[in-house]
């Protein structure tokens, strides 16, 4: 996708989008929503990652094992008829529940080292590339609008520059009023507000805009297809 | 190399101790604790005559006095006919009014304000009778006097102390009191390093230093609980019948002793009818507990390897007197044979 700058827009965006910045903006985007679509199984995951061969994991199993089949055992001889099993069984329970509390401690420590791992590369991978990505290229055009009458001022330079049009606006105000009376155009000059003719839409609006139409569809869909179906009130029959 | 693993069905090395301070005799209610306490004491001390032993009772159920057959208090007196052997009960209510009629005492002219007075005022019995543990916080504090008696060589001293404990759950609460009262000691210490002048104040100008009293306090309750953790020191016997329930209890105290390292490897099994060997007494109702009583004893074999248990005979009368406890008591130095020894259980002089 190559967006070439418009002979006629003497002012737009000195930046020209490439291809690599918005496939990479939506492979962020897609991978965001499978993340939050499957964090349900992220415990298992990690489990499966960090647990199912540690030496704890499979001791703990193992002892639960036992466990289990000793107070099976247990529950299924006379006490009295058999006191001695039973009172041994007893002991190995005792002495299993003190090795099943310190093994499940372990397990329960990896598993919290396993999410945070899982944080962590979630924060490392997705989400500081992600912003990274937005502050860097942020104010990149994505494509032009066929028309600059199509919104109001105020709108145009938002989609073109993004929000910080919006802050920077009132300020760019103020130093026009004091300009005319002190000369500060070293400073305004700095200011790149929007002011040209040809409108733009920039990475960090239209990624607002691409979430914000994939929340509504989301919350559309799970509403009306996924929602489970309340039942109508039962009326309460009038007295006569 | 061939080890001999076998353990003597007696309690033969226990009475032989020259060790041992402190005995601990403690089971079930009702299983025979105090009249197995009294035999251990009464072969220790005809063993070692050269030596002091006292019995105390630590049971707010107290049963020496019937025992004997003599009036035993709150104070160590020689049991008749022995020289070394002394008994004492411990009455929790009676040492509650004596703290309180010494506070009063204490008490008279002061008027120095703060809680002292209030504690005379009588509330020390009132506050102190309602803490539930009493019976065995007094019963720690006879065990502290008497290792301060020794230490300051003071009154009579006594070799080995034999307890004759209170059922099962107090007993537990009484040997878990030098722990917790260490920890509670270790907590309390900090506080008072941080407000001791000011907790003085509050106690009254004539009380002494309270953090002092508290590190003498916690340097006894440290002492007790070294030896009571000391094998050759501290030992404990189990005392229980041929039953499931005095079983499952036993086992209950056994590895609850063992999780407070305190050393337990004697158990002695009361009311055992023999019934086999009884060719003249020997009833239908007699054979059928004796058949039960066997298979329990088998599943005790099984269970306690390397413990003494020691099988003693349920005999026909009560055993009371010191007549009596002694005939009884050479069972527990030298085991019972139901064959040889089967008539004394016929023998005994009726004290009831």
């Amino acid at each position: 996708m190559n967006f070439k700058r418009p002979s006629t827009h003497s002012r737009m965006s000195e930046y020209t989008m490439e291809n690599w910045v918005l496939c990479a903006a939506i492979v962020f985007v897609v991978a965001g929503k499978v993340l939050q679509y499957t964090s349900a199984h992220h415990e298992a995951w990690v489990g499966r990652l960090t647990q199912g061969a540690t030496p704890a994991y499979k001791a703990y199993a193992a002892k639960l094992h036992e466990q289990k089949t000793l107070q099976e055992e247990n529950h299924s001889i006379s006490a009295q008829d058999n006191y001695a099993r039973w009172t041994k069984n007893n002991r190995k329970l005792d002495k299993l529940a003190g090795e099943v509390k310190e093994l499940r401690a372990q397990v329960l420590s990896q598993q919290g080292q396993g999410r945070k791992l899982l944080k962590n590369s979630r924060l490392l991978l997705l989400t500081l590339p992600f912003l990274g990505l937005k502050l860097w290229k942020g104010k990149e055009i994505v494509y032009y609008l066929p028309s600059s009458r199509l919104f109001p001022h105020l709108l145009n330079g938002t989609w073109h520059q993004g929000w910080l049009f919006l802050a920077m606006y009132p300020l760019k105000l103020v130093l026009s009023r004091v300009n005319s009376v002190y000369d500060v155009s070293f400073v305004t000059e700095k200011l790149t507000v929007f002011s040209g003719p040809a409108v733009g839409v920039s990475l960090g609006i239209w990624l607002w805009a691409l979430t914000s139409v994939l929340a509504s569809i989301e919350f559309v869909v799970n509403t009306l297809v996924l929602g489970e179906k309340l039942e109508d009130p039962v009326k309460a029959a009038k007295k006569q | 190399m061939d080890l001999d693993l076998d353990v003597e069905a007696n309690l033969h090395s226990l009475i032989t101790s020259t060790t041992h301070k402190w005995i601990f005799v403690g089971g079930k209610g009702g299983v025979g604790k105090t009249t197995s306490s009294s035999s251990i004491a009464i072969q220790m001390a005809l063993n070692q005559p050269e030596k002091q032993f006292l019995l105390i009772s630590t049971d707010p159920a107290h049963n020496l006095s019937d025992a004997f057959g003599e009036k035993f208090g709150k104070d160590a007196r020689k049991v008749t006919g022995m020289n070394n052997l002394s008994c004492m009960e411990i009455d929790p209510a009676a040492a509650l009014k004596d703290m309180n009629d010494m506070a009063v005492s204490q008490g008279q002219g002061a008027g120095q304000g703060g809680l002292s007075d209030m504690l005379q005022g009588g509330a020390l019995a009132d506050l102190t009778g309602s803490i539930p543990g009493i019976d065995e916080a007094l019963s720690f504090m006879e065990v502290m006097k008497h290792i301060k008696r020794q230490e300051q060589g003071e009154g009579d001293s006594f070799d080995t102390v034999i307890f004759d404990t209170a059922p099962t759950g107090h007993t537990l609460r009484f040997l878990q009191l030098p722990t917790t009262l260490g920890k509670l000691l270790d907590k309390f210490g900090e506080i008072t390093g941080k407000l001791g002048p000011m907790l003085n104040s509050f106690m009254g100008s004539g009380n002494v230093d309270i953090s002092a009293q508290l590190n003498e306090l916690k340097a006894n309750v440290e002492t007790i609980r070294q030896q009571f953790t000391d094998p050759d020191l501290t030992t404990f016997v189990c005392v229980c019948i041929s039953e499931f329930l005095s079983l499952y209890e036993t086992e209950r105290l056994i590895q609850e002793l063992i999780s407070y390292d305190m050393d337990v490897n004697s158990i002695i099994v009361n009311q055992l009818l023999f019934a086999d060997d009884d060719k003249e007494h020997n009833c239908k109702r007699c054979q059928a507990r004796w058949k039960m009583q066997k298979k329990y004893l088998d599943q005790i074999g099984e269970l306690y390897e390397d413990f003494h248990v020691v099988k003693m005979p349920l005999c026909a009368g009560e055993i009371r007197g010191l007549a009596n406890l002694k005939k009884f008591s050479r069972f527990l130095d030298t085991e019972y044979n139901p064959a040889t020894d089967g008539a004394v259980i016929y023998e005994l002089e009726d004290k009831n």
